[in-house]
């Protein structure tokens, strides 16, 4: 049986022949020096950088700071600006990527959450930022789109409001990078975006980043950059910053490649795949009478996330049988975001997630909603 | 007769229960079911393309599997889990 593979939303699969090939061919040479700024033909750093920089709409390069992972970036910009006895305003649809460094600092430096609601179809409501902001708020963390969900926030409102406040603003881009048009550079104020190299930009694990707007984040993560040895502190410059330790050089290869691949397909054409394939999962799971879908916004309004439970059944237990007797891959659960499904509807064991990517196939969902309908008439 | 060769821990999203993944020297048969099913309430659906069936124990656990797959997945609750696991592993091994 072959597996149908319907958890992009955790990580992209199959990665593109083109991303196994570049990390596999960085495996094949000698290693180019780590040290950033050398423009070797093979060095990915740079070209990944400027690739990240045309894909996110960054108006320099040098503003992609190159990363472990977008929960790494998310937790250099709230380490770094939400301080002792300050404010941060977040939303309930968040990841714990974000919500677990701002509860780390409410416990320790006293730090006061605002936690904005949502709307029924899953959009933070946007009334309730202005409202919740103080004059000692250091930063508002919001997602771009919701992992539980896949509603795309209105982020330009976000922005918006948080410029004329003058607070800066964290993006959580990690489902929506490579998913939805993104230009950094046309967002108000002072914006941050975190991204994840290993699933809408295509990419292996281990890969992600952040798009800064200036080079005032103060420096939390330091060390070796392999320029400047001399001097006793880090370079204060972008994007070496908060670039310290050894790159991922493997990852970031896989990673250009991907995203190279993503610019030449294109975000639209992404976009517009993905709610093919979500309009047709969507109207199969309603004619399913025993599937309850999350309440949520149009097909076009989201990332390429459908999140459901079946009654008699546990997400669990769904997620279970669709894997080792369907052979299709599902997540359950929480999905690291317990206050969404609070917010959304869904129950304590959380739900089932299916999410689409740019292999999955019509036929891929049809199979999904046959085995439903198999379930649901038991 | 199954074994039990390996008994490894899986990560509950939850937290609200353990879950264990047991492997068996050989593939889990009808009969193992039944006798499965007799320490709680069976759901099994063998008309789906590999068999599924789910045991749910009033209490302690609630065993889930494929006939003919040689693992096992437990979910486990309660304090006692230790002691549940290894009267499981009893019924199992029986």
């Amino acid at each position: 049986m072959e597996a149908i593979y319907l958890n992009h939303a955790a990580t992209s699969f199959p990665k593109p022949r083109e991303v196994v090939e570049a990390v596999t061919a960085w495996f094949d040479r000698p290693p180019v020096d780590a040290a950033r700024g050398g423009d070797s033909a093979c060095d990915p750093i740079e070209p990944c950088r400027r690739e990240l920089a045309l894909l996110l709409g960054a108006a320099d390069p040098v503003r992609v700071v190159l990363l472990p992972s977008s929960t790494y970036a998310i937790n250099l910009v709230i380490g770094a600006l939400v301080t002792r006895g300050s404010h941060v305003v977040t939303s309930v649809l968040e990841h714990n990527s974000v919500l677990r460094p701002i509860a780390h600092r409410e416990r320790d430096l006293d730090v006061a959450v605002s936690y904005l609601g949502t709307s029924p179809d899953g959009i933070v409501r946007v009334d309730e930022l202005a409202a919740s902001l103080r004059p000692e708020t250091a930063l508002v963390a919001l997602t771009w789109a919701s992992n539980v969900s896949g509603a795309i926030q209105p982020v330009e409102d976000f922005a918006r409001i948080a410029a004329a406040a003058g607070v800066p603003l964290l993006l959580d881009a990690s489902q929506a990078a490579g998913a939805v048009e993104i230009h950094h550079r046309h967002l108000p104020g002072r914006v941050f975006i975190a991204f994840s190299g290993h699933k809408g930009l295509w990419g292996p694990p281990g890969v992600g980043g952040l798009v800064v707007p200036d080079g005032e984040l103060p420096q939390t993560v330091v060390g070796g950059t392999g320029v400047r040895s001399e001097s006793p502190l880090h370079p204060p410059e972008l994007p070496l910053r908060h670039e310290a330790g050894t790159p991922n050089l493997p990852g970031l290869a896989g990673l250009l490649a991907g995203v190279r691949l993503i610019r030449e397909v294109g975000v639209h054409s992404v976009g517009a795949h993905r709610a093919t394939l979500v309009r047709r999962l969507r109207q199969g799971l309603a004619a399913l009478s025993a599937v309850r879908a999350l309440p949520l916004a149009g097909d076009d309004e989201r990332i390429g996330i459908v999140s459901f439970s079946l009654r008699g059944w546990s997400p669990d237990a769904v997620a279970f049988v669709l894997r080792e007797s369907f052979g299709i891959e599902v997540r359950s659960g929480l999905h690291c975001a317990p206050l969404a499904h609070r917010a959304l509807g869904g129950g304590p064991e959380g739900c089932v997630r299916a999410s689409v990517g740019w292999s999955t196939t019509e036929d891929d969902v049809d199979s999904l909603v046959g085995a439903l309908g198999r379930l649901e008439a038991r | 007769m199954a074994r039990i060769t390996n008994l490894r821990d899986l990560e509950s999203c939850l937290d609200r229960s353990e879950a264990v993944e047991v492997s068996l020297d050989q593939p889990v048969s009808e009969a193992l079911v039944r006798r499965l099913g007799q320490a709680g309430i069976l759901q099994y659906f063998p008309h789906f393309p590999r068999p599924y069936f789910r045991v749910d124990h009033a209490t302690d656990w609630v065993v889930q599997g494929i006939v003919g797959s040689e693992r096992l997945r437990i979910q486990l609750f309660g304090e006692r889990t230790a002691e549940v696991l290894e009267r499981l592993r009893c019924l199992i091994e029986e």
